[in-house]
């Protein structure tokens, strides 16, 4: 261990005095600190979305509270009891942002963050709208955010930083004369890949630590200490499987040209084409569903359930007088919701068996594993969007309740503001316990795996029997 | 001379492992890449065709209705998928591919072609232009890079120099012996597209477009190419020119096309999708003094009817009025919509314009407008479906708005009164059937990517000529 630590000291006063390593660092500094400020423009666009769609409905809510008020004093008598208030105005539940959400766009813009609706009408309720109107090229290109940085660029720098660690003094002849003194080859090549890359690394993962924590600062969120932990723990197995690779080929081939070919081929399979290759798997096993499809089959139901309705009515009109208006409403809505419910469940189902298969596959690929962390860690996945659509339809039921519920005789003292604050709002509930943790616990899982099989092979290919090849 | 070194380089090209292994992967990937895109948009094609069908009858089997209830059904219409999909998706993966059409209110294209919404839609899906654009230029630094580099310590130009060839006849053989295997490639490919779109009864503009689509590719492969060659003549080192080359691939190839949008965003920030919504509203409320109800309709709605028909009571007009104050309205909130719209994508333009400034560092954003443009799944050709589709929607609205006002009875605004067959009112526009955009217009927007792509051939070979010079330096 001793000689371990001697060398390790050694190769890392001689990385630095190469310049090689600061210059990276200064590189990786400068990269994160633009997808930094990437990100927290995002947000802070994001939030100003929010505040638009709350003033939208402030300004309907104002117009219904001036129509309950004319209303009210028109009948003196008559207060307008919260449940009518519920059923009388429109609702627009907001998906928020993370505490880390500036880490990494991800699913943002693929899956609604608000949706609105009016409680006797449920058909707009997640409606295909149009997320994000931002330029195409933006996403087609990829965002240049903090994922970017640590899932693709991240991994350049640790290659370079270590692609020629033990083959330069193999070729240049210099290994030959090391070995020549009591130290294993297994011990020359983890201490200077150490030196290189660990200390890059453990560099990089400080800074990110700190911008993490400055980034939540600046956007006005709370910081997630989970979340920055688990991002490290991330950022830390995908580091230390690029070193793992690294050593490998240092071991295994002859020439700094060749090292540097071989790290540059595996960057490219393990970030550009295994990624492509199962997208395009994806697409051919379990393809998207056909949202033309969907969209026509619930504009039918809706064309049959509204004729329905009318000739319904139009034998209660011939019956005799009507009954509770207000009730006949939510059960038309109930029906709505059941009808469209059913209709939507085969789609839904190939949704998810899509997202079940690609979920699964991100466990082949240490880089979409760590990207499927961050995009966790910033609350821009799928599960946390579609976690938000199932809590807006339960909010839609739990409304239903209220209005359907005896509305209790409004008091002549609680003024019509009063009865307004009683009215139930929409709160997103983070997805916690085994929902949130279980995914990330897998991608941890595999992450660490692969690092430790990667540092294991390059121990195994340093085993003293190889010793000799490694004298040139 | 020079026929020789080309010969003598086709002869070690095809002795190397790198050059034989890569090229076959290169060819795997983009025929595998090819063959994955063609499934998909011919999935994308057929399914778009069935919905717009499916909407067709949707609408025709309304029956007698209500036509401004008609009207708020609406349409939804599809975006064709062009034919050259199959090689570049573009920006087509990131925006909607249908459109609601319905009274009052433009609304923008939804239903992301993938929803999936898994961590690997974050990556590049792989695409013939993908591979060409990111996979190609790394083969091609990977076999030209030791070109030179490295032969000076070996003594092994020296021997070639010294058998009387000047070292810019050397660079000028050696960089036509590569250019004639990619130019090869790239038309055996060509040629495979150009089979597959005769098969599939493609019209002779595309394949006009996919030439064009090549003739980009091929100077973006000649500007790395020379600049490979060019690198490898100035370093004495292989590894250094093959590092250098890298660091170049890297930085034009990852992280400037990432920047170049960032940039070009920050700059020129557009709304968000609810803003927009919420200003668009607030405009056509303006334009048509809401805030009151159809039953209560300013003064100022009133008197323009009684003006347009000459009458001085409202009760004397000889139409609807409900129909007259639909048919301005929609006129109204259509100008709004259309408004909006085009600053939003004025704002597309000027971010595209700051984005073409990067062809500075790379050469590859120019080449993804360029390639988007000619396989028809850029911004622009988007634009141009919504544009139809706009337009399809104000002719059928304004055909319902039409029939309200000349035979819903005059003093009548109860939709219950009078009931149409929609089907029949709207059966002189036929169905939505957008036309393409012709190549003139595609290739008066797109130019100036092609333009930035001969400008880097052109000085990446200027660089490569003058790195000959040197050549004799490093014997």
């Amino acid at each position: 261990m001793r000689t371990f630590t001697a060398i390790l000291r050694f190769e890392l006063r001689a990385a630095l005095r190469e310049r090689t390593l600061p210059l990276l660092f200064a590189l990786f500094a400068c990269a994160l600190a633009y997808a930094m400020g990437n990100g927290l423009r995002w947000a802070a666009a994001r939030t100003e979305a929010f505040d638009h769609v709350r003033r939208d409905l402030a300004q309907q809510h104002g117009q219904a509270l001036t129509r309950f008020r004319d209303a009210e004093t028109r009948a003196a008598s008559r207060a307008v009891s919260p449940a009518a208030l519920a059923a009388g105005i429109w609702y627009r539940p907001t998906l928020p942002l993370a505490p880390l959400s500036f880490v990494a766009v991800g699913q943002a813009d693929r899956f609604p963050f608000e949706t609105r609706f009016h409680p006797t009408n449920v058909r707009a309720v997640f409606a295909p709208r149009p997320v994000s109107i931002d330029h195409p090229a933006e996403s087609a290109a990829g965002r240049f955010d903090v994922a970017f940085v640590l899932v693709t660029l991240l991994p350049v720098l640790l290659l370079v930083a270590c692609f020629d660690a033990w083959v330069r003094d193999r070729e240049s002849g210099v290994a030959r004369l090391l070995l020549a003194q009591p130290v294993s080859v297994a011990q020359l090549v983890f201490a200077k890949i150490l030196a290189r890359g660990g200390t890059l690394l453990a560099a990089s993962m400080a800074l990110l630590a700190a911008a993490l924590v400055g980034g939540a600062q600046a956007a006005g969120l709370p910081l997630d200490v989970g979340g920055l932990l688990v991002a490290e723990a991330g950022v830390l197995g995908y580091g230390a499987f690029w070193l793992g690779v690294a050593a490998l080929i240092n071991l295994t081939v002859a020439s700094a040209a060749a090292s540097a070919v071989a790290v540059g081929a595996t960057w490219i399979a393990v970030v550009g084409l295994a990624p492509a290759a199962l997208g395009a798997a994806l697409d051919l096993v379990r393809p998207p569903p056909d949202m033309g499809a969907l969209v026509n089959t619930l504009r039918v139901s809706d064309l049959e359930q509204d004729e329905a309705e009318a000739r319904a009515a139009a034998e209660t009109r011939a019956a005799g007088p009507r009954g509770n208006a207000l009730e006949a409403a939510l059960a038309k809505t109930e029906r709505q919701k059941r009808a469209r419910a059913e209709l939507r469940a085969p789609f839904e189902a190939q949704a998810a068996a899509r997202l079940h298969l690609a979920n699964t596959f991100r466990l082949f690929v240490p880089s979409v594993a760590l990207q499927d962390t961050l995009e966790r860690v910033a609350g821009h996945d799928a599960d946390r969007a579609l976690s938000f659509q199932q809590q807006v339809w339960s909010f839609i039921d739990s409304l239903h309740h209220f209005i359907r519920q005896p509305a209790p005789v409004a008091s002549a003292k609680s003024s019509l503001d009063e009865r307004y604050a009683a009215v139930p709002r929409f709160a997103f509930v983070a997805p916690a316990g085994p929902d949130r943790l279980g995914p990330l616990k897998a991608n941890l899982a595999l992450l660490l795996g692969a690092s430790g099989m990667a540092l294991l092979a390059a121990g195994w290919l340093a085993r003293p029997k190889l010793t000799k090849k490694h004298h040139g | 001379m020079v026929r020789t070194i080309i010969r003598h380089q086709w002869l070690l090209l095809l002795r190397d492992r790198r050059a034989r292994w890569g090229g076959l992967a290169l060819a795997a990937i983009t025929l595998t890449a090819f063959v994955a895109g063609s499934v998909r948009t011919e999935r994308q094609t057929a399914e778009r065709a069935r919905a717009a069908a499916e909407n067709a009858s949707n609408w025709d089997r309304q029956g007698v209705v209500d036509p401004h209830g008609a009207a708020h059904f609406g349409h939804f219409v599809f975006k064709p998928v062009s034919p050259l999909a199959a090689l570049d998706p573009g920006t087509d993966d990131h925006l909607g591919t249908m459109v609601r059409l319905e009274a009052h209110r433009q609304h923008a294209a939804s239903a992301l072609p993938d929803g999936t919404g898994a961590a690997l839609a974050s990556f590049p899906a792989v695409s013939p232009a993908f591979a060409l654009q990111v996979f190609a230029p790394v083969l091609l630094i990977l076999v030209a890079f030791g070109t030179f580099a490295g032969e000076g310590p070996r003594q092994l130009l020296r021997q070639e120099l010294a058998g009387g060839v000047r070292p810019g006849v050397l660079l000028a053989g050696r960089f036509l012996a590569y250019a004639a295997g990619v130019g090869g490639l790239l038309m055996l490919g060509g040629l495979g597209c150009a089979v597959w779109l005769a098969l599939d009864g493609a019209a002779a503009a595309e394949f006009a477009r996919l030439g064009l689509w090549l003739a980009g590719y091929g100077l973006y492969l000649i500007a790395i190419l020379a600049l490979a060659l060019g690198i490898s003549a100035r370093c004495r080192s292989a590894p250094i020119a093959l590092v250098s080359l890298l660091a170049f691939w890297a930085l034009a190839m990852l992280v400037a096309p990432r920047l170049a949008p960032s940039v070009a965003a920050a700059l020129y920030p557009l709304p968000s999708a609810p803003e927009l919504d919420l200003e668009a509203g607030d405009d056509v409320n303006e334009r048509l003094d809401r805030g009151q109800t159809v039953q209560t309709r300013p003064e100022r709605l009133r008197k323009m009817a009684m003006d347009k028909y000459g009458v001085a009571r409202i009760e004397d007009l000889p139409v609807n009025l409900s129909g007259l104050l639909l048919e301005y309205a929609e006129e109204q909130s259509t100008a709004a919509y259309r408004e909006h719209f085009a600053a939003v994508y004025r704002r597309y333009a000027q971010q595209d314009a700051a984005q073409l400034w990067f062809a500075w560092l790379s050469p590859l954003p120019a080449l993804r407008a360029w390639s988007a443009a000619m396989a028809g799944t850029d911004v622009a050709h988007h634009r141009h479906f919504l544009e139809a589709a706009e337009n399809y929607r104000h002719a059928f609205v304004q055909a319902l708005n039409r029939d309200i006002l000349q035979n819903r009875p005059a003093g009548s605004s109860n939709t219950v009164a009078y009931k149409a067959d929609v089907a029949k009112i709207t059966a002189g526009l036929g169905t939505f059937a957008p036309s393409s955009v012709s190549l003139r217009d595609a290739w008066a927007r797109a130019w100036p990517g092609l333009a930035a792509l001969t400008a880097w051939a052109a000085a990446m070979t200027m660089f490569a000529a003058s790195a000959a010079r040197k050549l004799a330096r490093l014997t």
